[in-house]
């Protein structure tokens, strides 16, 4: 079930009112992400991984990962996705007995296919990062076999993940199988707009790969009778198209290549979700009898809204070739609102590109990033000395 | 019946608000908040002052042990460089490297690396910490090392830089206000 939009906005305004509630947005690491602090989310949410057999360990390490990585601590986050995916992988798991009597919160958080996808995808694109190929490959298999756990009768979005084919297709030239990237390949482009950069031609001559990401991934509301559904919908992006310059000439647009709302609509009920269903409805119908009512309280019957919410909502890839050098970068944002998306631009300076080895680097656009609007530059020998050593 | 209507809208507000607490991240970009005004930063790189593995050692430059701008990892080429510019004369690189550590600043090496100076030595060795692993390109922090300046609220930076906001001249250019 997808939200509408008028849902969306109030859920905006919940979260303005709970956000004022709060009143701890230095310490919030929903509210540092969301302004592009990701090394002080990152710092933030160290503390707070629970326990491995904790039921949301997967969830906070997946959270505390996507800020390490947007921060460019990019050690820790290819360690704590590491042990993000062997929990989701994990066939046993508590609270699955427990969750079809109470709260389906209590489960172990696993993750939905499209989650685990992501999960797999950034492994493998760090793994790139590290010139480890043969891992590079293995992730983007497992982000494919993930999606083909999509819960849906129609076969094709049990295949759609687009970054994954492309990011397999291209690990699979790095191994000198090119007949196998060259189907992958294929598979990119069939699911989406057709791009000469998802050709093998382009991917065997690019020395630069970028992969951008823009706006915040999809997100759960309980709604539907006692709550039993999970209401499926995705934060507003301003961005719909990325151009890239370099050096301050044009090198084209990136191609799009996912939406996770898609994915993550794709899947449908499963028979935890039919029982949970059920559960509602008989906790509505108990609400409306005189003295059962009291019983209704009983039933929990609402949906499981835990999200990995730091995703991104929109993938892209930009792969070329540039010459080796230090060089300036600019990502130009575009959308149905120009001065909305131009707040996502950015542009980064002296970024390396090394003549002897491919170059991987990822880019969070996201509102305000570069906004420098009351800001002040303070030089970093002002900056107070670390106590401790 | 209206009872009931009622619990259940309490319900899904309730469930709506806690969804929400999660989801903090739309407020902060949606149009409805759409006063603010994007000032980019300039559209022109500043003289680069520190120089680090990543973007290659400036010839002469002086080590960061001795108080210089330079935060490459020590290597028998980098050496070379700075005996050439009367540094670590009698000095093997073994000495070097021993003088870092002794000092607490934690290198680069095959198990420390790309943590973009969030590790716990961290932030870098500039920035008043004890990590000179090079930072990571396409980050602010990448930048803020290599110009040896930060970009901060005027009201969290120190009272003596609370006006060094550059000028809004040629070197930045404003988006249009959002339609509404």
């Amino acid at each position: 079930m997808i939200l509408n939009g008028r849902g969306v906005w109030l859920v905006a305004l919940g979260a303005v009112v709970c956000g004022l509630a709060a009143g701890c947005e230095e310490t919030n690491p929903q509210v540092l992400f969301s302004r592009c602090r990701y090394a002080e989310c990152e710092q933030v949410l160290r503390p707070q991984i629970p326990d491995a057999k904790h039921k949301d360990y997967a969830l906070v390490s997946l959270q505390y990962s996507s800020a390490a990585l947007e921060a460019g601590d990019l050690a820790t986050a290819a360690g704590t996705i590491a042990k993000a995916e062997a929990a989701m992988n994990e066939i046993e798991g508590g609270g699955d007995t427990a969750a079809v009597v109470v709260a389906e919160s209590l489960k172990t958080y696993r993750g939905d296919p499209y989650e685990k996808g992501m999960a797999h995808l950034y492994s493998g694109f760090l793994a790139l990062q590290r010139e480890d190929h043969e891992n590079a490959l293995a992730a983007f298999r497992r982000a494919l076999i993930a999606d083909q756990d999509t819960r849906t009768e129609n076969p094709d979005q049990k295949q759609d993940f687009v970054a994954a084919h492309y990011f397999a297709g291209l690990a699979y030239h790095l191994l000198d199988e090119n007949e196998n990237a060259h189907v992958h390949l294929e598979q990119a482009s069939r699911y989406t707009a057709p791009n000469a950069m998802l050709t093998l031609g382009a991917v065997s001559t690019a020395n630069t790969f970028l992969l951008i990401t823009s706006g915040y991934g999809p997100f759960k509301i309980a709604s539907g009778p006692g709550g039993s559904i999970a209401a499926i919908s995705k934060p507003p992006d301003p961005v719909t198209q990325v151009r890239l310059e370099c050096d301050g000439s044009p090198l084209g647009d990136a191609a799009f290549l996912d939406d996770l709302l898609t994915q993550a609509a794709a899947q449908g009920l499963g028979e935890m979700d039919k029982i949970r269903i059920a559960k509602g409805v008989s906790k509505e119908v108990l609400a409306q009898v005189p003295y059962a009512s009291l019983f209704s309280s009983a039933i929990h019957a609402e949906a499981d809204v835990r999200v990995w919410s730091f995703l991104p909502g929109r993938l892209y890839v930009w792969a070329g070739r540039l010459e080796p050098g230090l060089h300036t970068l600019a990502l130009r944002c575009s959308g149905p609102d120009a001065g909305q998306a131009a707040a996502c631009d950015q542009v980064w300076f002296y970024v390396p590109v090394k003549a002897e080895k491919l170059n991987f680097l990822n880019f969070r656009l996201a509102p305000f990033r570069q906004d420098v609007t009351d800001k002040v530059l303070v030089p970093v020998t002002a900056l107070p000395e670390k106590k401790g050593k | 019946m209206r009872a009931t209507v009622r619990r259940h809208r309490l319900r899904s507000l309730g469930a709506w608000c806690a969804a929400a607490s999660a989801l903090l991240a739309v407020v902060l970009i949606a149009p409805g908040c759409g006063e603010r005004v994007f000032t980019p930063k300039p559209a022109l790189a500043p003289q680069p002052v520190y120089c680090f593995d990543t973007v290659g050692h400036r010839a002469g430059a002086k080590p960061w042990i001795l108080g210089g701008t330079c935060c490459c990892t020590p290597s028998e080429e980098i050496l070379l460089d700075w005996k050439a510019h009367g540094y670590f004369a009698d000095k093997s690189l073994e000495d070097v490297v021993a003088l870092y550590k002794a000092k607490g600043i934690e290198l680069a090496s095959d198990t420390h690396h790309d943590c973009n100076n969030a590790c716990p030595a961290g932030p870098h060795v500039v920035k008043g910490g004890h990590c000179m692993v090079p930072p990571t390109p396409g980050t602010e922090n990448y930048e803020e090392v290599l110009f040896g300046q930060v970009y901060m609220p005027k009201d969290r930076a120190p009272k003596e830089y609370a006006e060094a906001v550059p000028s809004r001249d040629t070197a930045y250019t404003v988006a249009p206000k959002p339609a509404k």
